[in-house]
């Protein structure tokens, strides 16, 4: 059961019978996107707007001893000047903000740092004023002293004995347990099953090796960008580029001390986002500088200051080890992860704990999980947050077992697989989930089986998981007396969520896609929605326009019962058809008698999943290395997927394929290169060298739908894990054409050049870090 | 009763056991059932009345969004395990 | 700051006069100034193609253009592309290929593809890649991007 879209293949539940769900319905808010009428963060307008400006640290990590801004609050054009002055005092709050945990002191002093920056970038001051080039000019009339501190760049260098300390207060977290002395390493965490150390002495081979990988930033087109407008009444409007308007209204509140009804929060049509969208930046300095001019103030960030004020995806270092028997079969396995948290504490160890040997039913395991402090801008959430990092490492261990026990690669992968029932090594045991289909899909796929020729020339593959989450959500729908729905969600639209939320409540009303009207609702029209991310929108989203959609047709019974005079239990509802007996009435005409049989039906719902799953991706790539420069060019590359159920399966090949390119960017040139006062020497999207068109060839993709018990049409999240498959797969295809083992990221051809050279002279074939 | 699986880090709370039994009817009961077997636990388990931040609770599998208040019947399992959200904000 | 300088131009086929200063880019006038908010602003310094629009029929990064430049020049932006309420065939083989997702680099790669195929109505895959090279996306990974572009050549085609 198969079939063809172009590149793309989906593999469907032989037991599908959907109308809408399956199908490609144009994008509800694509006309507005086609033709620049979409309204995006930087496009508000509003009477008297006037326009503000940051003023970032200069240097990684200093004592502020004093801010003077007196001269730039004189210059004309000038409406006001704010630093952390002007705002609340903290204190030592943890507020649970929906999504984690967030240390208030710490988000108030990311958006204006307080006594000290702890890095380059690190916002100080902020000016509002008649226009942005004003607004510059004022920045360079504030006077900052800083008082130089000890800079740490690299997290082994922060966690030795005698490191440079950046936050006193801070102490070891070890889950719950905290520790005695001030330290850079926040949080160390420790799984462990069975006995890995006689697992080990009993193995057949084991395979151990040390990876490195730089700091990457999500690399959103749009830079971020808030306006905000403090009314006299005490109400704060935010018009926002975020990947949660509720979050970002309940971060923007606690900042500012304020309670959440007085905060409004307006979702602007979002530029990409990544995970990176999710902190706040700019609310609440835009907020104060309105309160202070009594204008609404827009503040747009520059493209450095994106890269060096907001939270990239961190560098890190990892030891993988791994044991096998004589079959193959993985019996021990161990990783020690060591991720940078940036300046603040807080960082994604966890999720890089959790997912080191998820694809795998590992008996005996341990993992060490270190985040840690250094003078780097403070890390957040880049898609599959801390995944791709330990896959680079498994993956490439798990293929150098495969080469060494000549086994087939995929082989090796299926008779050690994660499946229903596997105990992960953080505990919980998988439900059902598709890393064995997935898995098999490639296997027979023709890209796999195809003949790669010529010299510098080779194949690699390699898996990724991440979770989904579930998380709230809650849409409202308003039946039309036309026959159509207007469905009010608060799930910021990335990717063209609208629509796969319109089609699971059209498919529930068994009515077309085009007459559902899907509206992304400011936080004061819509129910509380979590952000999106996770992987999470069309799954929970989704789950609540389906909750909306049967209390439509609960209310619609009633009213088809009051037309024929019967009870509503025995009216039935099939097809976008009412029936009774021989009596029926179609959704629509139903419609039309709603005004005069009880008014318009509106219907809500609001959820809280709980039952939700797993995401594995496999990735197949075929390489060309220059041996000359280094440079490594993709010849061939397929992305296949576990997707559940695909609601608007273009989408979902979006996914797929927008994911691998931002793999293949990590793998072969992103990196923020640092200076040794932590300084980024790249900050501009020239130097920092996200694919181009040219870089890429088209991505081929294969969704196979195992679906997801605990939703109704088995809808699984699809957008994370494929971002985590490519840098291991990559590193798999050049060994496969060169030889080399490389285990650092970026494989930029300086590296891979340095590294072949070191081949030639004799060197192992293993890069040296 | 429900078992609890306790991860290494908290193991010396509970005598180096990786595994305990506990009562209750929602995690709220569990943990207190706990406290009284385990002096302690409450303290690394909660603060300020919630599951802590950074830790997560899975019940049968499940992550729990609804913290003290989440079910638990007499063949649930339980793990605490680091909350996925950890570095999400 | 000195005085704001009078810059007569034709935009979208209107003729437009303006006041700028100097220092302002033609992408900030034409956004503030003109209300004209498709054309967007991802880098400010001419790396990623989001601002671009047709400057005397050559696609530009309008960033890298100084407002006073622009005088007595033609210049096209997204918002003319779709004519007499009709969509162009790039803008709907973008919606029927899904080559969009947040949408923010659409503008850009659908006028830098509107002068390829000018140039050029029937490119290659490799034509497209090289001549789209300086608009960045960051969601799809181009495939969709590509293929719209192809697809939109070929009913360009049929419709002449």
């Amino acid at each position: 059961m198969a079939d063809t879209y172009k590149n793309s293949q989906v593999i469907k539940d032989p037991d599908d019978n959907y109308k809408t769900i399956g199908t490609r319905p144009i994008r509800h808010d694509g006309v507005d996107k086609v033709t620049g009428r979409a309204i995006y963060g930087n496009d508000v307008k509003l009477q008297g707007l006037i326009e503000g400006a940051i003023l970032r640290s200069p240097v990684a990590h200093a004592r502020i001893l004093s801010i003077d801004t007196s001269v730039a609050e004189a210059l004309p054009g000038v409406f006001a000047v704010a630093t952390s002055a002007d705002l609340p005092e903290a204190g030592d709050k943890i507020a649970d903000l929906g999504e984690g945990p967030v240390n208030l002191a710490h988000l108030s002093a990311n958006c204006l740092a307080r006594d000290k920056v702890f890095y380059k970038g690190q916002a100080v001051a902020a000016v509002a004023a008649s226009n942005v080039h004003v607004a510059r000019e004022a920045l360079e009339l504030i006077e900052v002293e800083y008082e130089p501190l000890p800079v740490l760049t690299w997290v082994l260098d922060a966690m030795k004995e005698d490191a440079p300390i950046l936050h006193e207060e801070l102490r070891t977290n070890q889950m719950g347990k905290k520790g005695e002395s001030p330290t850079n390493i926040c949080d160390h965490l420790h799984f462990e099953q069975g006995d890995p150390d006689e697992a080990f002495e009993k193995a057949h081979l084991v395979v151990e090796k040390e990876f490195k990988t730089q700091t990457v930033h999500q690399g959103y087109i749009e830079p971020h960008v808030a306006t905000a407008h403090w009314n006299q009444d005490g109400h704060l409007t935010i018009w926002a580029s975020t990947q949660g308007s509720f979050s970002a209204r309940d971060q923007t509140a606690e900042t500012l001390a304020l309670p959440t009804s007085k905060v409004k929060v307006i979702p602007c049509e979002i530029g990409g986002g990544f995970g990176g969208k999710i902190p706040i930046y700019l609310e609440p300095v835009a907020a104060v500088l309105s309160k202070k001019s009594g204008r609404p103030v827009k503040i747009q960030m520059t493209r450095d200051g994106v890269f060096e004020g907001t939270g990239p995806t961190p560098a890190s270092f990892m030891r993988v080890k791994v044991g096998v028997d004589e079959s193959g079969k993985i019996t021990a396995a161990e990783a020690w992860l060591a991720y940078e948290s940036g300046g603040f504490p807080g960082g994604v160890i966890g999720p890089g704990c959790m997912c080191v040997f998820s694809c795998y039913d590992i008996e005996n395991a341990r993992v060490d999980g270190f985040d840690v402090c250094v003078n780097k801008p403070w890390t957040k959430a880049y898609r599959a947050p801390g995944s791709t990092h330990v896959a680079f490492a498994i993956e490439s261990v798990v293929d150098e077992i495969a080469s060494r026990l000549e086994m087939d690669p995929i082989e090796l992968r299926l008779l050690n697989a994660a499946k229903e029932g596997t105990k992960r090594v953080d505990g919980p045991v998988y439900p059902r989930i598709g890393l064995v289909e997935t898995l098999e899909a490639a296997k027979n796929h023709d890209h796999y089986n195809a003949p790669l020729e010529g010299p510098w020339r080779g194949r690699g593959m390699a898996s990724g998981f991440w979770f989904n989450i579930g998380l709230k959500s809650a849409v409202t729908a308003h039946v039309n007396n036309d026959g159509t729905v207007t469905l009010l969600e608060g799930s910021t639209d990335i990717g063209g969520t609208r629509t796969s939320i319109a089609m699971q409540l059209a498919e529930t009303l068994g009515i077309a896609a085009e007459d559902i009207n899907p509206k992304v609702a400011d936080t004061d029209s819509v129910g509380y929605t979590d952000i999106t991310g996770g992987s999470r929108v069309t799954f929970a989203t989704g789950l609540a326009a389906i909750e909306a959609g049967k209390d439509i047709i609960s209310q619609m019974k009633e009213r088809a019962a009051r037309l024929w005079e019967c009870e509503p239990a025995d009216v039935e509802f099939a097809e976008a058809l009412f029936s009774r007996g021989d009596d029926s009435i179609s959704f629509s005409d139903l419609c039309a008698k709603l005004s005069n049989t009880g008014g318009l039906i509106t219907a809500r719902a609001s959820v809280d999943p709980q039952g939700f799953t797993n995401g594995f991706a496999v990735h197949i790539c075929d390489v060309e290395v220059d041996p000359e420069t280094g440079k490594v060019d993709i010849l061939r590359y397929t992305a296949l997927q576990d997707a559940g159920k695909a609601i608007h399966p273009s989408y979902v090949e979006g996914q797929l394929q927008g994911g691998s390119v931002q793999g293949i960017g990590w793998a072969l040139n992103e990196e923020y290169l640092f200076d040794d006062e932590g300084k980024m020497l790249n900050p501009t999207m020239l130097d920092y060298r996200m694919p181009t068109a040219l870089d890429v060839p088209m991505i081929d993709t294969v969704i196979i739908e195992v679906p997801n018990p605990s939703h109704p049409f088995g809808v699984r999240g699809v957008g994370e894990p494929p971002i985590i498959p490519p840098p291991p797969a990559i590193a798999n295809a050049i060994k496969n054409a060169t030889g080399l083992r490389m285990t650092e990221l970026p494989m930029s051809p300086p590296r891979i050049f340095a590294a072949l050279r070191n081949m030639e002279n004799g060197s192992s074939g293993e890069q040296e870090l | 009763m429900a078992t609890v699986h306790i991860p290494p880090q908290m193991q010396e709370l509970t005598g180096g056991r990786a595994e305990v039994e506990a009562e209750g009817v929602s995690l709220r009961q569990v943990v207190s059932h706990l406290e009284t077997s385990y002096p302690g636990f409450k303290e690394r388990l909660l603060k300020d009345d919630m599951v802590a931040p950074g830790l997560a609770v899975s019940i049968d599998n499940v992550v729990t969004s609804r913290g003290l208040f989440a079910e638990v019947d007499p063949a649930s399992v339980i793990h605490i395990i680091p909350a996925i959200s950890g570095g999400l904000l | 700051m000195g005085k704001k300088i009078h810059v007569s131009t034709t935009i979208n086929g209107e003729a437009v006069e303006f006041l700028c200063e100097a220092r302002q880019s033609l992408l900030e006038v034409l956004r503030d100034t003109l209300a004209l908010t498709g054309a967007k602003e991802g880098c400010n310094n001419g790396n990623c193609g989001a601002c671009t629009i047709l400057f005397n029929g050559a696609p530009v990064d309008s960033c890298l253009v100084l407002a006073v430049e622009s005088e007595g020049a033609e210049i096209e932006t997204v918002e003319s592309i779709a004519t007499e309420g009709h969509l162009h065939p790039l803008q709907e083989c973008f919606l029927e290929g899904a080559a969009l997702q947040c949408g923010i680099c659409t503008p850009g790669f659908l006028v830098s593809a509107k002068a390829l195929l000018a140039e050029n109505p029937d490119p290659t895959e490799e034509e497209i890649r090289f001549e789209l090279s300086g608009n960045l996306c960051r969601c799809t990974g181009y495939d969709k991007i590509i293929r719209a572009v192809q697809a939109a050549s070929g009913r360009m085609k049929e419709v002449n």
